[in-house]
């Protein structure tokens, strides 16, 4: 009865450490996609300051309440705008930042075929 | 001709990089201006609450603050001013402090602060969308965000916030 007892116990132990590593895996796939908006250049994942450790915790919290990332960021966007994602999404406002690399790629590319017909 | 359209591509692209990249964070937008304001449930330095029923028919300027910032201390006296000039309810919100380091932080510069909502855990900081303090919010009677201020308030805020709160009172 008591090998029974502790066997229950442990894969009880193991269901709560094993979804805990899931929580922390998640939050830090959604870590690395949300700006540090007081360092800039970094994801909250990447950066020490204390915003970026109060939003790592508020992440983990939302998760903890069953929150999906789509939730969680829209949280985040309806509070500190576009700029909090690291990889902005596609619209009327960021198209040209989206579309400028590509033009220039095709632009260079049909520059430099110009240069080989003329030569 | 091909270079010349290659030279003004060229000088677009750098005129876009210079001044998106000159473009100073203040100029972002807060996505919260023009709705109501967000979620707000603190105790206050005085053992009562602080919430939205406290943003009822008339003209409040939420600041969030704290005594470990220094420019927190340089913005207290335009704050004093601008009660001054116009005297409306300013509500503090004390951001990630010591309660004893406000207490005496209050008694040595004044305090100019109708309410003081205590922010222990930064929470209501990231539910106003703050960056980094001071930080300051103009809501109008019907508890709608107006402006907002990143960082200090001086003497050209002061300005811009008396002609906000002028057409409010209209």
């Amino acid at each position: 009865m008591k090998k029974i007892l502790i066997l229950i116990f442990m894969c009880f132990l193991s269901q709560n450490i094993f979804a805990n590593e899931n929580l922390d895996k998640k939050a830090r796939e959604i870590n690395k996609k949300i700006r540090c908006v007081v360092c800039q250049s970094q994801s909250i994942d990447d950066s020490d300051s204390v915003l970026a450790r109060d939003l790592r915790a508020l992440i983990k919290e939302k998760l903890k309440e069953g929150k999906n990332e789509k939730e969680i960021t829209n949280y985040l966007v309806e509070r500190y705008g576009e700029f909090i994602l690291l990889k902005p999404k596609f619209n009327s406002k960021t198209y040209f930042l989206w579309l400028t690399p590509i033009m220039i790629i095709i632009f260079g590319v049909f520059f430099i075929k110009g240069i080989f017909k003329k030569n | 001709m091909k270079y010349i359209s290659l030279i003004i591509i060229t000088a677009f692209i750098f005129i876009c990089l210079f001044f998106g990249l000159n473009k100073k964070d203040q100029n972002l937008k807060s996505p919260l201006l023009n709705k109501p304001i967000p979620e707000i449930n603190l105790n206050s330095l005085k053992n009562d609450k602080l919430n939205k029923n406290n943003f009822k028919n008339e003209i409040i300027l939420v600041n969030f603050f704290a005594s470990w910032c220094v420019p927190c201390i340089v913005e207290h006296n335009f704050l004093f001013e601008l009660k001054k000039q116009k005297p409306i309810k300013i509500y503090g919100i004390n951001y990630k402090d010591d309660v004893k380091n406000l207490e005496i932080w209050l008694k040595k510069l004044g305090n100019p602060y109708s309410k003081i909502g205590i922010d222990k855990t930064g929470i209501t900081g990231i539910n106003w969308g703050v960056n980094g303090i001071p930080e300051s919010f103009l809501i109008d009677q019907n508890g709608i965000i107006i402006h907002k201020v990143n960082g200090i308030i001086d003497k050209k805020q002061i300005k811009i916030l008396l002609s906000k709160i002028e057409l409010l009172e209209k």
